[in-house]
């Protein structure tokens, strides 16, 4: 499996800024998600992987090598396509074999037995004699990936594959893609604009906007320390709670719009005071929000403007002066719409952000060790994840090579 | 049966009728050609006109091949051979490779127009639309004095070349569309797995385009085939195609309308064939607007 690096890669499309000087590393083995709205250039980012577009600068490299250049043919990546992009006039077998006949060094009995290998993996062998038309959309699904994983590539590139599947099969393959990708020790680029998939798929996740890179990390690191407020609002759901501030008197934090200032504390004070400008936004998750249904001390009132109850949980519109928040709660808090409900900001997990450049302000070094604030993710994270992969597949017999 | 059914039964019975109509009108022109080749001479204009109540004949399919001339010198009667079979042979050589021709290039352009970005596309497309835009009977003239300059007058090249261009435009228009349909996405996958654009436009975009290639052939094929003022004009006797010939079918009595409709009906019929063997691909290449995707 290969290593891939993308160096300051950027492309325009006539006016358009597709990448923007975008540059990441995907470890052998990894599985990286490349994770954002709607023409983040996401879809280009894999294509000028894959060969199937040049950048106008910039470097792809697979293993060390230098293949900016070369023919999407000769870089042996495998891709998978949104829309699965099955021959309609080739049976299953067919499809997957296509790729196993483009050099003609594959006898056609290898040839079968891989296909049937594959095949196997993916419990699509009673499909093999049947049109693509005549399969349901997981089915479908299923070969694109088997026709993929024929030619033992060295990485998998995948443009939104579970999009087009139904809620309840996309959940059913987000764990057996990774299971799969995990037996195998696929080097995986997945692009997907839902950060659910990202968040559960993902070793690691680069979170692009606009065509330049917001931040690379682990899941863990995208959902508590996104390095701006684009990051932090795209992932997690109900989105996180962002409230303008600006300093009040007696060194406490006043939300625009609600008279009654917010006690700074914690990891909050922190970015506060290391803070040069005055117009903030604090955000605090929806699930870092403390709420009572009676008064408490050091909680402050606002009113229900709504409830939806989940079952497990009830996730409350509370109107704070001008604001509007989501707080998640247990199941058991009922209050009404129209009365009053007590909260309390978690001052410990909440973030500062600064308004006009969107970026989080860092609390300072006396946190965890683990706190990213760059771009890239640590080295030792990265390391480390590397090692633990490479443990468990250095174990694993290699797959018997076949001339691809 | 309640109302409902009635009334619906009625509406078919009623689709059915206006079908019917409309097929006697389009098919009655074939039908009295093909009528009429089996009429000896006397009857074809007989009144009221007969359709099935005349004695048939093959004489005039004999005078399709084969004239007899009355009188000679000495008096008695030969065959000459009317030299049909030339003619119509070089109908089907002008019009199956001036199809083939057309449909080759005008695929590959289009795929280029498709795929490719290429600068003022939508120029130059526009130029391609406007051949069709001019009658050809306007260039008859300085066609036929270039033709002469380049000796190319009455020879199949030269033929073949005039045909494959007024297919040209119409083909590249055609499969323009049909692989605008095609998702690139398909190429893009074989080129991936290892095929090059080449052996990815055969193998993978081909076989989809078949019905858009039928479609644009069969019209190419048409149009060419029936083709009478070119052909009249810059051939003589090598490189004749059969419809200025067809109209040629005069004896000492008059014109012999039985001969001609038997002449018709054979020429009509390649095309029939041709047609008719593609007609599945055909049904799903005219209705190329549907987005199946």
């Amino acid at each position: 499996m290969a290593e891939i690096q993308l160096r300051d890669i950027t492309k325009t499309f006539g006016d358009i800024t597709a990448l923007n000087e975008l540059s990441f590393t995907l470890g052998e083995h990894e599985f990286l998600v490349v994770l954002g709205p709607s023409g983040a250039g996401k879809t280009t980012t894999l294509r000028t992987v894959a060969g199937l577009e040049r950048p106008d600068r910039g470097q792809v490299l697979i293993d060390g090598t230098d293949m900016t250049q070369v023919d999407p043919a000769t870089r042996n990546v495998a891709f998978v396509f949104q829309n699965y992009a099955l021959y309609p006039f080739m049976t299953v077998e067919q499809n997957m074999a296509f790729p196993l006949k483009a050099n003609r060094r594959m006898s056609k009995r290898d040839i079968a037995r891989r296909v049937r290998e594959v095949a196997g993996v993916l419990q699509i062998e009673p499909l093999l004699k049947r049109k693509p038309t005549q399969l349901s959309g997981g089915q479908q699904q299923r070969v694109a990936l088997g026709r993929a994983m024929v030619r033992r590539a060295r990485a998998f590139l995948m443009d939104e594959p579970l999009t087009n599947l139904d809620a309840k099969l996309r959940t059913l393959m987000r764990s057996e893609l990774k299971h799969l990708q995990r037996d195998q020790g696929a080097t995986t680029l997945y692009v997907t604009h839902d950060q659910v998939e990202a968040m559960t798929m993902g070793d690691r996740i680069l979170v692009l906007r606009e065509g330049t890179v917001q931040q690379v990390g682990s899941p863990n690191q995208i959902y508590n320390q996104p390095t701006n407020i684009f990051v932090a609002s795209f992932v997690g759901s109900p989105r996180m709670n962002l409230l303008p501030v600006h300093p009040g008197a007696n060194g406490n934090l006043v939300v625009e719009g609600y008279e009654t200032p917010l006690p700074l504390s914690g990891r909050v004070r922190h970015a506060y005071n290391r803070a040069t400008l005055h117009e903030l936004v604090l955000g605090a998750r929806p699930e870092d929000i403390i709420l009572s249904a009676t008064a408490e001390s050091e909680m402050l009132q606002a009113t229900v403007y709504a409830s939806e109850p989940l079952g497990d949980r009830t996730i409350y519109d509370l109107r704070i002066g001008t604001q509007l928040i989501k707080v998640k709660a247990p199941a058991h808090l009922v209050v009404h719409i129209g009365n009053p409900m007590w909260f309390r900001i978690d001052m410990d997990r909440a973030h500062l952000f600064d308004s006009t450049s969107g970026a989080r302000i860092d609390p300072g070094g006396a946190r965890s060790p683990a706190e990213i604030r760059s771009t890239q993710g640590t080295l030792r994270e990265l390391q480390d994840s590397h090692k633990e992969m490479e443990h468990t597949y250095e174990r694993m017999p290699a797959p018997p090579e076949v001339e691809s | 049966m309640d109302i409902s059914t009635v009334l619906r039964r009625t509406g078919d019975v009623v689709a059915y009728l206006v079908i019917a109509a409309a097929l006697v009108v389009f098919l009655f022109p074939l039908f009295w050609i093909v009528d009429t080749s089996f009429k000896p001479f006397s009857e074809v204009f007989s009144i009221p006109p007969k359709f099935f109540n005349f004695s048939p004949t093959l004489e005039n399919y004999k005078h399709v091949f084969v004239t007899n001339t009355e009188f000679t010198t000495g008096g008695t009667a030969s065959s000459v051979s009317t030299g049909f079979q030339h003619y119509f042979t070089n109908s089907i050589i002008l019009a199956a490779t001036s199809t083939a021709l057309a449909l080759a290039l005008g695929t590959a352009t289009a795929y280029a127009f498709s795929r490719f970005r290429i600068k003022g596309a939508n120029d130059i497309l526009f130029f391609i639309l406007s051949q069709r835009m001019l009658p050809p009977v306007v260039v008859i003239i300085p066609i036929f004095l270039l033709y002469r300059q380049l000796n190319l007058i009455d020879t199949y090249q030269g033929m073949i070349i005039l045909y494959t261009t007024f297919n040209l435009p119409f083909a590249v228009w055609m499969m323009k569309g049909f692989l605008d349909e095609i998702p690139k996405e398909y190429e893009d996958a074989a080129m991936v797995d290892g095929y090059t654009r080449l052996q990815a436009f055969f193998k993978v975009i081909i076989p989809q385009a078949l019905p858009g290639m039928a479609a644009t052939a069969v019209f190419a094929l048409i149009t060419v085939w029936n083709e009478f003022v070119f052909g009249l004009l810059l051939t003589s006797e090598v490189a004749r195609p059969a419809p200025p010939f067809l109209v040629s079918a005069q004896t000492v009595g008059g014109i012999d309308w039985g001969q001609i409709a038997a002449a018709s009906t054979i020429f009509v019929t390649p095309v029939i064939i041709f047609t008719f063997l593609v007609r599945n691909y055909l049904l799903r290449g005219v209705t190329f607007g549907a987005v199946r995707r």
